[in-house]
């Protein structure tokens, strides 16, 4: 009897753990796509904000030779 | 009698030692007590002391990010001056050769013309390329850095908070560009409007020759086709 609720109690033990690191693995990466998104997306104003730049500093120039 | 007497004096005898005992009592429980207020006093006072402590931290940790915030700004601002010195330095062999060519070839033939654009083409292709092996590389770097990140929760989550300012300075960023570029159509549109209003002054005194006002309609041209590019920047 004591040796079942032994048993029962370490695969409770084991079951509860399990899950514990289950959600926290899930959590991380949520974490991880979300950096990873957020990354992609100040990359893609980066390039809008050079591209801005060097299409002023081309209208800058054509202003200088009118 | 006796028996009575001898039952008074145990009783009186009784008593005393009991309201001693009560006193003995009274005393230690009041000693207990002090020690208890004055540990209840150290316990508020470890309390009070416990939020300053919190609060140097979070100024320490402010600290350590503005630190981190100011190294990456300087090294933007160093990548920022590298590339425009490349660009100045692009520049600069293009005047060069542009001279060269002018020595070789004349300068209004086909021939100058050509090699202009395959110039340019060629310093396009040269700059777009070291864009890519940059981003390539800062892709790569950035991989790394968040591998060593997975499996610490906290450190995942404070890059989060970082990533996430860098977007929101980028977005601030992108609008002062975009509110700098409208003035500067704006400037633009008010430049080919007087420059036109010259042109048309020109074609009736003759003061500029064809050519001039040909090349200065053709600038205009250019111009205007830069505007509408820009314009539609704006507009995204």
């Amino acid at each position: 009897m004591t040796k079942n609720i032994l048993t029962i109690t370490a695969l409770s033990a084991v079951l509860f753990f399990s899950c514990g690191d289950a959600a926290n693995q899930e959590e991380q990466e949520k974490l991880v796509n979300e950096i990873e998104n957020t990354q992609a997306v100040t990359d893609s104003l980066t390039n809008e904000i050079e591209a801005l730049e060097e299409e002023t500093n081309q209208l800058d120039d054509l202003v200088n030779e009118l | 009698m006796k028996k009575l007497i001898i039952l008074a004096c145990a009783l009186a005898v009784g008593t005393t030692g009991m309201s001693q005992d009560l006193k003995s009592l009274k005393s230690k429980a009041n000693a207990e007590a002090t020690v208890g207020k004055e540990n209840l006093q150290e316990a508020k006072k470890d309390l009070k002391e416990m939020p300053i402590e919190k609060t140097n931290l979070q100024e320490d940790l402010n600290a350590k990010k503005t630190e981190v915030k100011q190294e990456l700004k300087d090294l933007k601002d160093k990548k920022s001056s590298e590339l425009k010195g490349m660009k100045d330095e692009m520049k600069a062999e293009m005047d060069a050769k542009k001279e060269e060519l002018k020595a070789d070839i004349a300068e209004d033939t086909a021939a100058y013309k050509a090699e202009l654009i395959k110039m340019k083409e060629e310093k396009e292709s040269a700059i777009k390329e070291e864009k890519e092996a940059k981003q390539a590389e800062l892709k790569a770097k950035r991989t790394e850095e968040l591998e060593a990140l997975k499996g610490d929760k906290d450190k995942l989550a404070e890059k989060k908070e970082e990533v996430t300012a860098l977007k929101a300075e980028k977005e601030a960023m992108l609008e002062e560009k975009k509110s700098g570029a409208a003035n500067k159509i704006a400037n633009t549109e008010a430049k080919i409007a007087e420059v036109r209003a010259k042109i048309e002054a020109a074609k009736a005194d003759g003061s500029w020759s064809i050519e001039e006002i040909i090349s200065k309609e053709s600038k205009i041209a250019k111009a205007e086709e830069k505007i509408s590019t820009l314009k539609e920047y704006i507009g995204k």
